[in-house]
């Protein structure tokens, strides 16, 4: 026997009733209602505890009890044989030892998720992706970086067409990647790659390198980039940090959008700078597989360099997109053939 | 439509205009979650949704909006949330296919992005209705549902009139929009066999909108001479610091003032049967905790989100009153077999849109 009290609403109105609750047995009996009423025990859903909240019994027929006798109807649900999941939530809120453990879990689970667990991630799925749906990828950006920063090459036809010949003998190394050169202007020395395997060199670069292998380390970065896929692996390292940052401040975004995006950014910019490394090794490997000697490659960083100036220092170097030049060069001038 | 009670709203309290109604009770609403319970229940939210790659997302929902509910105290009753989790997590994979399907074809074909954003556009007044019948439907208080049974189409007419009205204004017709939106919004909720009805006039809306543009703009006179100042100085240790505070100053103050105002207007503007709320939240204590929130935020590195909502919500509580006019009494709508109202809006799940009155 057991006994407690409740409010009873019929369901049909808002009108309470003051009830006794009495489980007799595998029967719940109320008291107080005038008439005799009556359930099996297993037809009464339980809402789960939630702290200290007053939870309600809801009985067949949209009949409900509400009561704040947490510890009776903690007893019910336990003889039901039902709430199981929803006792150990309750467990686990309540205690400050369990919550402080499942804060240090959350901040490991988040940091190590944010180091490794979302590059990983996004590298096997990059990777799993079929080259057909993978290489459709970000096709057009080119025509619409014509019309807005670029402007058409003024290299002669005969230099284009020497680089280019480079180029196709690189690409045959890697016949599955739909490599293809293109000669720009107009953004200073610069070269990059989409996802489509475009690989865009400006006139200012081409210019400025002091000969022809320092190009083609350049060029190897930037197949790089193609070859790990490193355009969908960025979409897909952001969406799943912007999805984390949104699960994290839930309704708080309206209040700190300013400042949550910023742990974003970071975050972001660390895969970016990992990306980038991938790059240098994969020319690393490139160049000391084909003879060419890898200072080349820091030879046109630090032109590269001279021409852009200082870095930014501090913390500001966590914003940067790719790893401080010094780092990188050390990597390629260590490695002398 | 006129089957409102009349109500006498302007400046007064809107009082139901029949002779024999008594004084009519004052019944504060009330807030008794505290910032260390739910703080426990927050975090553990937060990692089983973390560690279930979001699958949990959905029942974390649910316990967060019951936690909030089962707290919130009116003539000593609390509110209740009902919803069943799994819906809301079927609406959720539904939300995240959509958005995926958009961003696959942002990458894939433009011509299809275009497509699929309008489509999006046209989608949202109907997925608004959806997500508004939902909430309600799973919303009870003793024992009673509410329910939104505003119409999809006429919902969607709206939307389109308002946002062309908004368009061909210039901008000069949204408080009028809002106003409209608001009172589809507010006009079709009922409690039990109970409607809710809408004493607000767009005029009001105009009114809260001038005040808060004229009191802003002395702030970002303000604002401007201090950046000015900055550059004219030239050398300050921290420029950029002073940038950012300066930029969250003007969007906070002017935010704070505007978010009162309306929300005593949507709140105060309810008539719910006999019943009338009220809504007196001031734009200088709603300033005074979001900032204090925001820099507690950033300063805990978000540790301190649970203490912030309860925070507002306690002082949203505590500045909304219901005048009640009788006892507080609703019958549940007859029953067409199973819950008619219930079907349409159970079906799809919540969808998370939230319209932020």
């Amino acid at each position: 026997m057991m006994r407690f009290s409740a409010r009873y609403y019929d369901g049909q109105s808002s009108r309470a009733t003051e009830v006794e609750v009495v489980l007799d047995g595998d029967v719940v009996r109320l008291e107080g209602l005038g008439v005799p009423v009556a359930f099996p025990l297993r037809q009464v859903r339980i809402a789960p505890r939630l702290g200290n909240t007053a939870r309600s019994l809801a009985l067949p027929g949209g009949a409900k009890c509400e009561t704040s006798d947490n510890t009776a109807v903690d007893a019910l649900e336990q003889r039901a044989g039902k709430g199981r999941a929803s006792a150990l939530l309750h467990r686990l809120e309540s205690s400050w030892k369990g919550v402080l453990a499942a804060a240090a879990l959350l901040a490991l689970v988040v940091a190590g998720g944010l180091k490794w667990g979302i590059p990983l991630l996004a590298r096997h799925v990059a990777e799993s992706i079929p080259d057909a749906l993978a290489y459709d990828l970000g096709q057009g950006t080119l025509s619409v970086l014509d019309r807005t920063l670029l402007s058409p090459t003024q290299i002669s036809e005969q230099r284009q067409a020497e680089l280019r010949a480079a180029f196709a003998a690189m690409a045959s190394d890697y016949p599955g990647l739909p490599l293809e050169l293109y000669f720009r202007r107009g953004i200073g020395p610069n070269a990059f790659a989409l996802p489509d395997g475009t690989v865009l060199v400006t006139d200012e670069l081409v210019e400025l390198a002091r000969s022809d292998e320092q190009i083609l380390a350049v060029l190897a970065h930037e197949m790089g980039h193609v070859r790990h896929r490193h355009g969908l692996r960025m979409a897909l390292e952001s969406s799943t940090v912007a999805l984390l940052f949104a699960a994290y401040l839930g309704d708080a975004t309206q209040l700190t959008t300013l400042s949550a995006s910023l742990p974003a950014v970071y975050a972001e910019a660390h895969y970016s700078r990992e990306h980038e490394t991938e790059a240098d090794d994969f020319a690393l490997d490139y160049l000391s597989r084909h003879g060419i000697a890898p200072h080349h490659f820091a030879d046109i960083l630090r032109a590269l360099q001279a021409e852009y100036g200082a870095e930014p220092e501090g913390t500001l170097k966590y914003l940067s997109s790719h790893p401080p030049t010094a780092e990188r060069l050390g990597r390629f001038e260590a490695k002398v053939p | 439509m006129n089957q409102y009670p009349p109500l006498v709203v302007l400046g007064e309290r809107s009082v139901e205009a029949e002779p024999p109604a008594p004084e009519p009770r004052e019944l504060a609403f009330e807030f008794t979650g505290t910032a260390s319970e739910y703080f426990r229940i927050w975090i553990v939210n937060l990692l089983l949704t973390i560690v279930t790659l979001g699958v949990y997302s959905a029942w974390a929902k649910v316990r967060n909006k019951q936690y909030f509910y089962r707290h919130t105290f009116v003539d000593g009753t609390s509110f209740e949330y009902v919803a069943d989790p799994v819906r809301i997590l079927k609406g959720r994979l539904l939300v995240a296919a959509v958005l995926g399907a958009i961003v696959a074809a942002q990458v894939y074909s433009l011509a299809l992005y275009a497509a699929l954003l309008v489509a999006l556009v046209l989608v949202t007044p109907w997925a608004a209705v959806k997500a508004l019948a939902f909430n309600a439907y799973n919303s009870s208080y003793r024992n009673v549902r509410f329910s939104f049974r505003g119409k999809p189409g006429e919902a969607f007419a709206l939307y389109l009139a308002m946002t062309f009205f908004y368009v061909i204004t210039c901008g000069i017709g949204y408080p009028f929009a809002q106003w409209r939106l608001t009172q589809f919004v507010a006009v079709h909720h009922h409690w039990g066999d109970t409607r809710f009805a809408f004493g607000r006039r767009s005029g009001e809306y105009y009114h809260a909108y001038v005040v808060v543009l004229l009191l802003s703009l002395p702030l970002y006179a303000l604002l401007f001479g201090v950046l000015v100042a900055l550059i004219r100085g030239g050398e300050t240790a921290e420029p950029t610091a002073v940038v950012f505070l300066v930029t969250y100053a003007g969007l906070l103050i002017p935010a704070a003032f505007l978010r009162a105002r309306l929300a005593n207007l949507f709140y105060g503007g309810i008539g719910i049967g006999p019943h009338q709320l009220s809504s007196f939240q001031t734009g200088k204590e709603l300033l005074v905790l979001y900032a204090t929130n925001l820099a507690a935020i950033v300063a805990s590195l978000g540790l301190l989100i649970p203490w912030a909502k309860i925070r507002l919500a306690r002082y949203r509580a505590r500045c909304t009153r219901l005048y009640a006019a009788g006892p507080l009494y609703a019958e549940a709508p007859i029953r067409h077999g199973e819950t008619a109202v219930g079907d349409a809006a159970t079906d799809l799940g919540d969808l998370g849109i939230d319209l932020g009155l």
